[in-house]
């Protein structure tokens, strides 16, 4: 055991739910697709969700992003937020590309990797979704 | 965060031209040096720094007393160590 010590949060919340990393683009992966459609079927089934994105990924989370191959992913996107998801992009990823907070869908923290790593803490199970092919 | 005079900070950091999420590793490195009720001032020049370690640090039990923007790209974070 390291001895670093836990953030309140850590010491009294006991592990639930998902995080999702995602980090491939929306406009040259699938996954981006699946994390929304994952991410909504576990907040149908009562689990906590929490998105991070970086590299790439941080674009599903531009307000002017729409339909990428026929799927509406800003509104996906939205329905996750609404059904009390967390989604928290690497601002700095997301400057690097443009984007500023402003240029952001409603509700999407600009976050870092602080929050990446209290997501990972907080929750039972973390999938990440890196647009590889193998 | 108040308009009340800022303290004197007991220890300074000047994280030019760090990015994330080293100026908030730093920062909170600097802190666990520094005793319950200290102060230490940060000073970033990357936007998304100015946001997120203010953040980071609330969420983790510190108390941040300002965020000031001193001159162009250039801030300085105020942050009470509340926790060890």
């Amino acid at each position: 055991m390291s001895g670093r010590s836990m953030s309140g949060s850590e010491k009294t919340e006991e592990r639930r739910g998902f995080s999702f990393l995602l980090t491939a683009s929306p406009y040259t992966s699938q996954d981006a697709v699946t994390v929304l459609k994952l991410a909504q079927a576990a907040l149908r089934q009562g689990h906590p969700v929490r998105l991070f994105l970086m590299d790439d990924g941080v674009y599903l989370a531009a307000k002017r992003l729409g339909k990428v191959q026929g799927t509406d992913l800003r509104s996906q996107l939205e329905a996750v937020l609404k059904a009390g998801g967390e989604v928290a992009i690497c601002d700095h990823n997301a400057m690097e590309r443009g984007l500023y907070p402003e240029a952001l869908v409603e509700g999407v923290i600009p976050g870092s990797q602080y929050d990446h790593a209290q997501y990972v803490a907080k929750s039972a199970r973390v999938l990440s979704f890196t647009g590889g092919s193998s | 965060m108040s308009d009340a005079p800022l303290p004197n900070p007991k220890r300074t950091l000047d994280l030019r031209g760090e990015v994330c999420p080293y100026t908030f590793i730093r920062s909170k490195l600097a802190l666990e040096e520094m005793a319950v009720g200290e102060v230490l001032k940060s000073i970033v020049d990357f936007e998304p720094s100015a946001r997120n370690v203010p953040r980071s640090m609330q969420g983790e039990g510190q108390e941040v007393l300002a965020v000031k923007e001193v001159g162009p790209h250039v801030w300085e974070i105020y942050v009470r160590k509340r926790e060890d």
